[in-house]
């Protein structure tokens, strides 16, 4: 029971930072139909975006957040109106292939940049365990704050969706952008606010992994930029709640998986989910089969 | 008002439109008719600014609206119902007409939407429903809702009667006179033509690009070309 409880606390942080990343890939799917492959990077530069800020120039944590956090915006919102909108009209595939090529480039320009060399993340929380009901439950401050700031991160990001103008905006591009356009949308900048989103929430998840790992690294974007691909997937690409309870469950599934089986079977695992998804429910968890009526 | 001179629309090597004239005053309805394929929805997707023409000019009260973008020409008041009604299906209907009335930043948006609930009080009964739900001939009470929302000075409407059970399409083509009695001048796109020739001021019939007749509407309905070839004979 109690290493059910941890590998459930553990499974549910890492799930967490999942869910981010996984917010990206899907809104930008959601407006644009395209797998943005270098969302990881993304996420990538955010991580290190905030070990500068914390390390060399000393800011605390809100202050690093928040800059990683515009930092991997600016960067997003670049990458699209440099490398995607020209492509916008072209076929689906040049505009992926293109994504890829982005994606390799920021993994090599790290490398080149900022050298392969692994970095140690500052302790900007000092570790520290709480125990409830006797020690069946022990949660770590860190875990705390991954919890505390994703929760803040998803409500924010439901708010913008539901609540503002803009957001209303993004959701009637991904339903018909043409449409949309005859309503007096500007589609462009609309595609621009939703990779700013989007890169902003990798980026939060790139500071709090370097908190709760304390590890970073140019290609630390790849594989958690896959994982969280395929938790969009499960929970059906296109759909933000769907991205979150994929993120999480993704998270809980390979903590377990660690926790009972081996930690070498983890990432096997993930993409036998994916295999298993596409085969049985192509749409995912929340998926629809959606019909128009004539 | 709005004046189209020479257009020119081709999708690659097809030329949708071969350089047609048409015109629309202030405070008329003017109807195109025509078949499927001549071009009609073209015209109104170009007029809009979604479709770019290759040659030729639309003005609307003298300013020349041919390169501005889609958001610039609603913005200047002509705004287009779609063919296929393309409402917001996973947005509510609420939503629907809000989306309607996204440039504007004037406080009268709430009033015009009662406006819009007294011309459609079944929008009224379903605002909270998910727009998808609604039936077709709701689902085309919605669009031109959204649409009115923008406060056009024209309204394009491309074939409002699609897919639509006869007594719903004379509901809604009352509406549409309604609409304009009220002082917003029409466009009306339709495969339907007896419909729309009875409502219209004047008509253009176009075909495969090309208008081929125009005139009163009351003319046109008693034209042999046009029985015989849109009024079944």
């Amino acid at each position: 029971m109690k290493t059910f409880i941890e590998q459930l606390i553990n499974g549910l942080s890492l799930g967490s930072i999942y869910a981010l990343i996984a917010l990206g890939y899907t809104m930008v799917y959601g407006i644009m139909k395209l797998i943005n492959f270098a969302h990881g990077d993304i996420y990538m530069v955010g991580a290190f975006t905030g070990f500068f800020a914390s390390t060399y120039l000393h800011l605390g944590f809100v202050p690093s957040l928040l800059l990683a956090m515009l930092v991997s915006l600016i960067l997003g919102v670049t990458i699209e109106r440099v490398a995607y909108r020209p492509l916008r009209d072209k076929s689906k595939i040049s505009i992926l292939i293109t994504a890829i090529g982005v994606s390799l480039l920021l993994e090599n320009g790290g490398i080149i940049l900022l050298s392969p060399q692994v970095r140690t993340y500052p302790q900007i929380f000092k570790q520290h365990m709480y125990s409830f009901f006797n020690g069946i439950i022990t949660i770590s401050n860190q875990q705390i704050v991954i919890f505390v700031v994703s929760i803040i991160m998803m409500v924010g990001l439901q708010l913008i969706i539901y609540k503002t103008k803009i957001g209303k905006a993004m959701r009637a591009v991904s339903t018909d952008p043409d449409a949309a356009k005859l309503m007096g949308v500007n589609v462009d900048r609309t595609v621009s606010f939703t990779f700013a989103i989007g890169s902003a929430l990798a980026a939060v998840a790139g500071v709090l992994v370097g908190i709760y790992y304390n590890s970073i690294d140019p290609l630390m974007g790849i594989m958690p930029g896959l994982k969280a691909f395929i938790a969009a997937v499960l929970g059906g690409i296109g759909i933000i709640p769907g991205a979150m309870v994929g993120g999480l469950l993704m998270g809980v599934i390979e903590a377990l998986v660690s926790g009972y089986g081996s930690s070498l079977y983890r990432d096997g695992v993930s993409f036998a989910i994916l295999i298993i998804i596409l085969l049985i429910k192509p749409t995912g968890l929340f998926g629809k089969n959606v019909r128009e009526k004539v | 008002m709005l004046e189209v001179k020479d257009l020119n629309v081709s999708y690659g090597m097809v030329n949708a439109l071969k350089g047609i004239d048409l015109k629309v005053n202030d405070g008329e309805i003017v109807t195109i008719i025509g078949a499927n394929g001549a071009g009609k929805s073209t015209t109104l997707m170009t007029i809009s600014g979604i479709l770019k023409p290759k040659k030729g000019y639309i003005k609307f009260n003298d300013v020349d609206i041919t390169k501005k973008p889609a958001q610039n020409i609603v913005d200047m008041g002509i705004c287009q119902v779609p063919e296929g009604r393309r409402i917001f299906a996973n947005m509510t209907v609420m939503e629907n007409l809000e989306m309607g009335a996204y440039l504007r930043k004037d406080n009268m948006v709430k009033s015009d939407m009662e406006k819009v609930f007294h011309l459609f009080p079944r929008l009224k009964e379903r605002y909270k429903q998910i727009a998808g739900t609604l039936s077709g001939g709701e689902q085309q009470m919605l669009a031109i809702g959204r649409a009115l929302m923008s406060k056009p000075k024209v309204l394009l409407l491309d074939e409002p009667s699609m897919g639509l059970a006869p007594i719903v399409v004379q509901d809604i083509f009352k509406t549409i006179k309604s609409i304009n009695e009220d002082g917003t001048t029409i466009l009306l796109v339709e495969q339907n033509a007896k419909m729309a020739l009875s409502i219209a001021d004047r008509a253009y019939v176009l075909e495969t690009g090309n208008i081929s007749l125009e005139g009163a509407a009351s003319v046109l309905k008693n034209d042999e070309r046009v029985k015989k070839s849109y009024l079944g004979g």
